[in-house]
């Protein structure tokens, strides 16, 4: 491990020599007509890989060889800009972008999007781009599952629970952020299954390392997603009908007024589905006996609403942003299971509703040149009701008997309440010198209370817990040999403050064996460095010791299948990532993108779901020690912009490493791997496009096919017993036919997942959908 | 014929019997058949702490023909049966069986743990009565008859349903009238025993909040008929040592050599800052009697009243074998800490408790002895040594080692069955 940490410190500090070739420097600034600066536009020579991409002042600084080359700048929102220059000695060149007059969608970006620059930079990251994919997919969640390393476990159909791991680390080791502001801000309830597709630009994925501007405890990663910007005025309209009773409406568009630079942006997304897909081989009773069937789901209705609304403006002498944004988001989800299938329920429900309001400011040149300054503040009222009314057992064929307690816990009938406010207070400062040195300090705010009560049952008495967390970040990025180099260090503040009010199921909680008040202070520091060479070879690597802080949820439960645990520990990791990548062009047609990564992960008080098989319900729980190693990689092979083929692979080797437990003795599953995690896991997909079908201009026909593989995991430790229950090797294929119209302004779309129709299952072998169709109708109008 | 035939060998038979023990005057000792000839033990452990009363944690079985052989250890690496996915710890057990509802939780079933996994013998759905897995009371009341009692869901009333255990269906099923008591929630399942002499179900229970639970009452039920004949209070104890779990997993009541019936309980200590922390008492209902012995109360001596009873079984000559946990004697750091359990013999004429020189134990959510033929088989998870299994000859009172449990495994629970026909 000392040695991969060795080798990555001195590629941080060994001087490079210069490659061979006389390098000359293209810089300058990019702007408006208005003279206002245009960050993040991209600057590429014409029929070569080589780009760079303006800061958020708009400048930038191009490597180029002597002699005659084609500029091209590119920034949404604004019209391509070309220029042939002859050079032979470094020198500056300013551009000046006119805003888009054309669809935005039909700009062809040659020389690297912003996707692949993130990826090359010296976080590892995925960065997936739903532009092109956006009339096609039907959730966020399903694309973010076909990246490399990443894992998404729902435990059923839409609106169903689900946990995304990152490298191995479970899903609440990831946090997810809107904007670099976290999701929770909008509501408990939203999530990357039911946030409209169409408001989303691009997703960004942090496996391990996560840059400090996100203000995370993040251990096991972060997903950001980036939603649309620049483009002015236009309406994002989408329509979606599918297996299962499934509906899904998208509608997201934007005004601005030119002269007052005003925008208005109101979304509204809708989800609903009956999720009655078949359960195979699941158990109905039989008169006094019990048989075999295959039966229909038949509580699972799930409907999701989410309306935002956002004021701002932007370009301003006093703000290059400020917004005033508010939104609204209610679910209603009937309770099919517990956590595991055999669990059936038939009445309980669970609905959320939550309001928000936020603020965000953003300004760069922040009162001395190169502060920028990005602020945003959030007050979430959230609340959830839990109904669990009925004394009945019910059964996969929907009858049922009477039974001596609720379905949820077995316990008296209840209508809980759990009302959560939620404040959420972020600021970053961002100074930097010349471009080349970029100071960052952070702070994060997340105060959470928990009050709960109850309806019905009078024996339970209402209570209140506080939970809050302050975390403050600095770091210092560097840049050498033009962006060839970077490097950045940074050093991490966590503050956690936890008030427990609650004491109903004390043995289960742990509340009456941990002190009612705790603060906790934890230090986390690491640093990231990207090393490039040539187009064809860069190497990256980052280490971070990392504190995570325990999420609401898994100190305070969700009020239905998950119950509080008081007794967390924060969990401790050392995060490595190690790898490689590069871009060969073949021909001028054909490209390779490659990149591989290894990761070690060293947890300390490792946070695990585990469902508690006899109390119906789960609970996160601390593993002392556990060791994440695994392996990545990924291939993307792509022909004339019409043909594409991705693969990529993870093995994860995730052991328990406990040697002792607490009390000296030793852990008996010491070095095993640990159960219920997918650990070998592949996905392979192709894609082709046909322009201009049918003779017609400006349109296109995309077919795409995936294909996903998880092998076969255990449900409980590995060397231990015979007859051990198993989830078998997983393969699904999926398929998707889509076409546009007028560059992609008018779109429909063709899936069936799942077509050879495979039993698949979750970790804990709930079953998941059949072979599903869905179709999506989309429109995309812009001026 | 029949009778004829009966009138002749009788005779016969009863010449034999004078003529065997004869034998044993003349100094032939009879060799007493080995009752682990036809039976066996299964052997409960846990990873990652007790497996028992709402851990979640991986349950592994393995079987073992003697406990004596201090030469045996006894490890699960590619071994024993995983029984996580389908099997409770907590389960009523005769003969060769495993009765209980399991994980699918919407039945009742009979089960065969055997070396190559479990054999699910038989099936029946809940009828009008359900019961929550693990929460509820049992007593056979005959060789193939068993009645579980649990309080319902409103915990108003105690519903009770009879099964059949060859077959397993429902005889009959309802709930007990006529309670005489002032609760206004019923614990949730209580304990109950059958008492053969009278044909009579005692049924223990309490309060279900357990900062109301000021006193034990005792149902006296009709096994034919399931109509309760007396409800009695004792208000020396709080409560049963268990008020949920019934006696599945633990054992908290018996019936000495006289036949008379004891009932451990346990009371909050005044001012204890958990509601765990608490000290036991023996209550005891004298043969053939419909109310407590108000003469008696056993288990005052240890530790100043301090140690909670956590299992109780009888041995013979008028003792029990105790669990207590007790940070006191043990010298544990607190109630909260490990290994601060100890086994002892209770005498229950002289209240003398007689602790065994055996390490502490950790462990609340267990059983781990168990009396076969005349010796009691006592299991501990130390703090300095692998957990093991110490042999306690009733008669001579001698204490020998028996086998060990490879270290890292939480020791959970011994059963005795019938082996497989």
């Amino acid at each position: 491990m000392w040695s991969i940490i060795s080798f990555i410190i001195l590629l941080c500090f060994l001087p490079i020599i210069g490659f061979g070739q006389k390098i000359l420097f293209l810089s300058g600034e990019i702007k408006n007509p208005n003279g206002i600066p245009i960050p993040q536009a991209i600057v590429t020579i014409e029929n070569s890989i080589k780009g760079t991409l303006a800061d958020n002042n708009g400048k930038y600084s191009l490597e180029i060889t002597p002699g005659q080359h084609t500029i091209l700048v590119t920034a949404y929102g604004y019209n391509i800009q070309q220029e042939v220059i002859d050079i032979s000695n470094s020198k500056s060149q300013n551009f000046t972008l006119q805003e888009l007059t054309i669809d935005i969608s039909t700009i062809n970006v040659s020389g690297k999007t912003k996707s692949q620059k993130i990826r090359e930079g010296s976080f590892t990251v995925n960065s997936i781009k739903i532009k092109g994919v956006a009339s096609c997919i039907n959730n966020v969640n399903s694309l973010v599952g076909r990246s490399s390393g990443i894992k998404v476990r729902e435990n059923g159909g839409v609106g169903s629970d689900f946990d995304i791991s990152i490298n191995g680390l479970s899903g609440n080791s990831v946090r997810y952020f809107i904007d670099g502001v976290p999701l929770s801000s909008i509501g408990n309830g939203v999530s990357l299954a039911n946030l409209p597709v169409n408001i989303v630009e691009r997703i960004e994925i942090y496996k391990g390392v996560v840059p400090i501007n996100l203000g995370s405890d993040a251990l096991g990663g972060a997903i950001n997603i980036i939603t649309k910007k620049n483009v002015k005025n236009y309406i994002d309209a989408s329509y979606g009908l599918g297996s299962f009773g499934t509906h899904k409406v998208d509608f997201n568009s934007q005004y601005t007024n030119p002269k007052s630079a005003l925008f208005i942006q109101p979304s509204v997304g809708v989800n609903y589905s009956k999720n009655n897909y078949t359960m195979k081989n699941v158990e109905v009773r039989d008169g006094i006996r019990f048989k075999k069937v295959d039966a229909k789901r038949f509580h699972d209705d799930y409907l999701s609403f989410i309306t935002q609304l956002k004021i701002g403006v932007t370009d301003k002498k006093w703000a290059d942003l400020f917004s005033i944004s508010t939104s609204y988001f209610y679910s209603d989800k009937e309770l099919q299971t517990g956590s595991l299938q055999t669990w059936v329920y038939g009445m309980a429900t669970r609905k959320m509703k939550s309001f928000n309001i936020s603020g965000q400011y953003k300004k760069n040149e922040f009162f001395i040149k190169g502060l920028s300054v990005n602020m945003s503040i959030s007050q979430t009222s959230d609340y959830k009701i839990v109904t669990d009314t009925v004394y009945r057992q019910y059964y996969w064929d929907g009858s049922y008997s009477q039974a001596s307690g609720n379905e949820i816990s077995g316990g008296v009938k209840s209508i809980r309440n759990i009302e959560r406010p939620l404040t959420i207070a972020r600021a970053n400062f961002s100074y930097s010198i010349k471009n080349k040195h970029v100071f960052n300090i952070n702070y994060l705010l997340n105060y959470l209370k928990n009050n709960r009560s109850d309806n019905l049952d009078s024996e339970f008495e209402p209570t209140k817990d506080i939970f809050s967390k302050q975390i403050i970040g600095i770091s210092y990025s560097q840049q050498f040999w033009t962006d060839n180099l970077n490097n950045t260090f940074f050093l991490k503040d966590y503050i956690s403050y936890l008030e427990i009010g609650q004491d109903d199921k004390y043995w289960i909680t742990g509340s009456d064996i941990i002190e009612k008040i705790t603060t906790a202070n934890n230090i986390g520091y690491g640093f990231s460095s990207r090393m490039r060479f040539f187009d064809q070879i860069a190497i990256k690597g980052s280490y971070e010791h990392c504190v995570r802080l325990p999420l609401a949820r898994e100190y305070l439960g969700n009020g239905t299948s998950i119950d509080p645990n008081f007794k967390l520990n924060p969990e401790n990791s050392e995060n490595i990532n190690a790898g490689f990548f590069g871009t060969f062009h073949l021909t001028p047609k054909h490209s390779l993108y490659y990149e591989t990564g290894l990761f070690y992960r060293e947890v300390k008080d490792y946070i695990r779901y585990v469902p508690d098989q006899n109390e119906g319900n789960g609970q996160y729980d601390n593993v002392k020690n556990v060791t994440v190693k695994g392996v990545e990689g990924e291939l993307i092979y792509s022909f004339n912009n019409a043909f594409q083929f991705i693969a990529n692979f993870t093995f994860l080797d995730e052991r328990n490493k406990t040697k002792y437990k607490d009390d000296g003795k030793p852990d008996i599953s010491y070095n095993n791997r640990m159960p219920n995690r997918p650990w070998l896991f592949s996905n392979v997909e192709f894609n082709y496009r046909i322009k201009n079908v049918f003779n017609l201009e400006n349109n296109q026909l995309k077919f795409s096919y995936s294909y996903q593989y998880v092998h076969s995991f255990l449900f409980t430790w590995e060397q231990y017993g015979t007859q051990k229950a198993k989830i078998p090797t997983q393969h699904v294929n999926n398929l998707q036919l889509s076409y546009s119209l007028k560059n992609e302004k008018y779109n429909i779309s063709l899936e069936c997942n799942n077509i050879f129709n495979n039993s698949i299952y979750d970790n804990f072998y709930m079953q998941k959908p059949e072979r599903s169709f869905f179709c999506k109708l989309r429109i995309f109008i812009n001026q | 014929m029949k009778k004829i035939n009966l009138y002749f060998y009788a005779p016969l038979i009863l010449a034999m019997s004078l003529f065997l023990c004869s034998c044993e005057d003349n100094d032939s000792p009879i060799v007493e058949p080995n009752p682990l000839e036809t039976a066996h033990f299964d052997i409960w452990v846990s990873i990652g702490g007790n497996g028992g009363m709402g851990s979640g944690n991986t349950q592994l079985v393995n079987n073992t023909k003697t406990l004596d052989d201090s030469n045996i250890v006894i490890d699960y690496k590619g071994s024993g049966v995983d029984v996580t996915a389908k099997l409770f710890q907590e389960s009523i057990i005769k003969g060769q069986y495993y009765y209980q509802i399991p994980q699918e939780k919407d039945r009742f079933g009979k089960y065969r743990i055997g070396e190559t996994g479990i054999e699910t013998v038989q099936e029946v759905a809940f009828g009008k009565n359900t019961y929550k897995d693990r929460r509820y009371a049992h007593a056979w009341i005959g060789d193939n008859t068993f009645v579980v009692l649990a309080a319902n869901g409103d915990k108003d009333s105690v519903i009770w349903t009879k099964f059949n255990a060859n077959n397993m269906t429902i005889i009959a099923e309802g709930s007990l009238k006529g309670l005489k008591d002032t609760l206004t929630a019923y614990s949730t399942s209580g304990i109950a025993s059958f008492r053969a002499s009278d044909n009579m179900i005692l049924y223990s229970y309490c309060h279900s909040k357990s900062k109301l639970r000021k006193g034990v009452y005792m149902a006296f039920i009709n096994a034919n008929d399931m109509s309760v004949v007396n409800t009695v209070e004792d208000n020396r104890a709080a409560f049963m040592a268990g008020t949920a779990y019934g006696q599945l997993l633990q054992n908290k009541s018996f019936f000495d050599t006289n036949g008379d019936y004891y009932l451990a309980c346990n009371t909050r200590i005044e001012g204890a800052a958990s509601r765990t922390e608490q000290f036991g008492s023996l209550l005891r209902i004298k043969s053939g009697e419909t109310n407590f012995d108000k003469s008696y109360l056993g288990f005052r001596n240890a530790s100043n009243s301090q140690g909670k009873l956590v299992t109780v079984q009888s041995l013979a000559s008028r003792k029990a074998l105790v669990y207590v946990q007790d940070p006191i004697y043990t010298q544990a750091a607190g109630w909260r800490n490990n290994y601060n359990c100890y086994y002892a013999t209770l005498n229950l004429e002289t209240d003398e408790l007689t602790k065994f020189d055996i390490p502490h134990s950790e462990g609340t959510f267990s059983q781990r002895s168990v009396m076969f033929g005349d010796k009691a088989y006592i299991g501990i998870n130390p703090e300095s040594s692998a957990p093991c299994v110490y042999v306690y000859d009733v008669d001579s009172e001698y204490l020998t080692k028996g086998l060990t449990i490879a270290e890292g495994y939480s020791f959970d629970r011994i059963v005795a069955l019938d082996d497989a026909e």
